[in-house]
């Protein structure tokens, strides 16, 4: 009985190794070589623009073989930390640079381009999405998108209410009002996922006291106070769609294409839902600088920040491949293709310009014109206190935390140590 | 020969322990582990925290918070959903036309996919009552709707697999003594159904206090951890925080609860079989 149980275990277990070594087996000749990269293009159209790239460089790099995985936002985060945490990093990645990519680079895990990038290949790229790639002044992964937050309006309706595009937040809270008393919501929101108000947060910090309070992270500071303040009074107001708390981006816009809200402040990538979902929109769709307060200087400063970017692992075994897959993705192909899905390709305005779309350049231009960028706080900040500041945040449009009591908990998290 | 058949014994256990070792007891044990250290998910070695991250869980609001939610969970589900369950079952143990399709219909919710369930859900409210999900104080009661929805067919069912149990000739001997049903269902089915409320309150109990799922799926544990559950708010500060000896120090505390009440229902069983 015993040893029958044996046998069988072995017989199992051989079956096993057998399995196994098959698949060592199939690698044919020396020169080939693999390299794995992840990114977070999954639908159309701009996963065909990654996978076209994929080709140009297989083709271009004989032996080169590239398995791209293509997985979903959320999912991409989570799989991406625990293959950093246990070192089994794909040798390229995507990455929306600024505080995430900052914590890989903290613990050596993403390759410095800067010692191995041809000299003057930068200076096409757009300086600040550049800089949001950029950690203590190395480089560490190369943009493709670059993105800022307009407050897109429907034309149409402003014109039915007899409004008219307001230039401070006064005027925006009295435009507001006479959308409201008119019968139309304001302001399209879907904040369940938190980072869509996070808009609102950061454009209010940003135009009552610039960049520095976040710079130099001083959540108590009386930008965010204001800030916060001026979130409350949206809500009082009743200038968002009811239950904005509770559904999420996708539902939010399509109260903004089915012309039921006004406004929406939301990214670039806005556009390539539009012309997906609702093209008609797009001929009433304009866009405007958030509104400003007293300091003309921040007035100008824009809320954005990359929005696909690549990476190196550091531990590659293919550092060529690797660099000439980034090279392929970023070079005037790839932008123009990326361009040619909506986006705006993370380049100087010279270099971008001819390959935009004409709904594309209206938004282009309030990032063209931007006297900063701001790069979004919760990729800005550490992990730990981006997360804290999505959930104050939401606190503070569900008014279940005044705005001191957010800025208190943001300071209190900066302060506990580790 | 004992010898012999205890080894044989072991052999038996073995494919059990194969799964158990790799995929409970050593996660269990490094989770532990871990609670006793800080660790962000990225740098190559942890840091000692001692009994830090507990502390840390002591003076953290949202951690009560989400135990509160928890214990409304467990409450809500031995409160109504059981005895509804109870109720389900009685009717249907005497439906004689298309019973077949009403314990269908019954059961059909809890072999519908969890995600199908939350977004369904998720839709029906926020097309009907947009503000619902979105309210802090009342988000809370659409979480409950929807999990008693999911998991009252279970109950159900084991309540009907218990029903066909009893004797009925207790109850023809009941009927010709001139008991009422409530009288019948009181002294009759309750004390022999009490093997089975006791599973299914068990069940329930632990069900509830790792209740996962649906919450994520439909609110996340927001606005503002309004929904926020145990396991739903040990899942973000692993993963979304950063804070892996924290979320460990909460699984932690999450395993010795649910532990905890499956031993006390069990002393709860034993407790009363004696009084019998």
């Amino acid at each position: 009985m015993q040893t029958n149980m044996k046998h069988l275990l072995v017989l199992a277990l051989s079956c096993l190794v057998v399995a196994c070594g098959r698949r060592d087996n199939q690698a044919g000749s020396v020169d080939a070589r693999t390299i794995e990269f992840w990114h977070i293009q999954t639908y159309e159209p701009t996963k065909p623009v990654v996978e076209q790239a994929v080709d140009r460089c297989q083709e271009k790099r004989t032996g080169l073989s590239i398995e791209a995985q293509s997985i979903k936002n959320d999912d991409f985060k989570l799989k991406l930390k625990m293959a950093i945490g246990d070192n089994t990093t794909p040798d390229v990645f995507h990455t929306w640079g600024g505080g995430i990519l900052a914590a890989d680079v903290k613990y050596d895990k993403v390759l410095n381009l800067t010692k191995h990038l041809p000299p003057g290949s930068t200076g096409r790229f757009h300086p600040a999405a550049l800089d949001f790639c950029r950690v203590n002044g190395n480089l560490y992964a190369l943009p493709v998108d670059v993105t800022i937050v307009p407050m897109w309006y429907n034309k149409t309706l402003f014109e039915k209410a007899g409004v008219d595009v307001p230039k401070t937040v006064d005027e925006f809270q009295r435009v507001c009002t006479e959308l409201k008393a008119q019968g139309i919501t304001p302001l399209a929101l879907g904040n369940s996922k938190k980072w869509p108000g996070a808009f609102y947060f950061m454009y209010f910090a940003t135009r009552a006291g610039g960049t520095t309070p976040i710079t130099e992270q001083r959540f108590e500071d009386p930008a965010f106070i204001e800030a916060g303040r001026q979130i409350q009074e949206l809500v009082d107001a009743g200038c968002f769609n009811s239950g904005f708390n509770g559904i999420d981006y996708d539902e939010a816009r399509r109260l903004f294409f089915n012309e039921e809200a006004a406004m929406i402040l939301m990214g670039t990538w806005m556009l390539a839902h539009a012309q997906k979902e609702a093209p008609e929109i797009l001929e009433k769709l304009g866009c405007f600088t958030f509104p400003g307060m007293g300091n003309e200087k921040w007035n100008r400063i824009a809320i954005g920040g990359v929005n696909a970017g690549y990476a190196v692992a550091a531990n590659t075994k293919q550092r060529d491949d690797c660099i000439a897959l980034l090279q392929e993705l970023t070079n005037d192909d790839g932008m123009k293709d990326w361009a040619g899905t909506g986006r705006i390709p993370a380049l100087t305005r010279d270099a971008a310009a001819p390959m935009l779309q004409p709904a594309t350049l209206v938004a282009a231009e309030i990032l063209f014109e931007a006297e900063a960028i701001q790069l979004y706080y919760d990729q800005y900040l550490p992990p730990e206190l981006a997360a804290m500041h999505k959930n104050t945040t939401q606190a503070l449009f569900a008014k279940t935390a005044t705005p001191q009591e957010a800025a208190a908990t943001m300071a209190a998290t900066a302060r506990r140590k580790p | 020969m004992t010898r012999c058949r205890d080894l044989r014994g072991l052999w038996f256990s073995a494919p059990a322990a194969v799964v158990y070792l790799p995929l409970i007891a050593i996660p269990l044990a490094y989770s532990l582990y871990l609670s006793f250290h800080y660790w962000d998910g990225r740098a190559p070695a942890w840091t000692a925290a001692g009994i830090g991250n507990y502390l840390d869980m002591a003076k953290d609001k949202v951690f009560w918070r989400s135990l509160a939610h928890n214990l409304v969970l467990v409450a809500f589900s031995l409160a109504v959903q059981l005895p509804v369950a109870m109720l389900l079952a009685v009717l249907l143990e005497r439906t004689r036309r298309l019973d077949g399709l009403m314990r269908t219909c019954v059961f059909l919710p809890y072999v519908l996919p969890t995600v199908v369930i939350a977004l369904v859900w998720r839709s029906l409210i926020t097309a009907s009552v947009p503000e619902w999900l979105a309210s802090p104080d009342w988000s809370l009661s659409a979480i409950l709707l929807a999990v008693t929805w999911r998991f009252i067919g279970f109950h159900t069912v084991l309540y009907l697999a218990g029903l066909g149990m009893i004797d009925r000739q207790l109850y023809e001997a009941a009927r010709l003594d001139g008991t009422s049903e409530w009288q019948c269902f009181r002294h009759i089915t309750l004390p022999l159904m009490k093997p089975v409320i006791i599973v299914s309150a068990t069940l329930a109990i632990v069900g509830s206090m790792k209740y996962f799922d649906i919450v994520f799926l439909m609110t996340g544990g927001d606005p503002d951890h309004a929904t926020e559950l145990l396991a739903t708010y040990l899942f973000k500060m692993g993963f979304a925080h950063d804070r892996m000896g924290y979320s460990s120090a909460i699984a932690v505390a999450l395993v010795v609860l649910a532990l905890g009440s499956t031993v006390a229902m069990l002393q709860l069983k034993r407790w009363s079989d004696r009084r019998q």
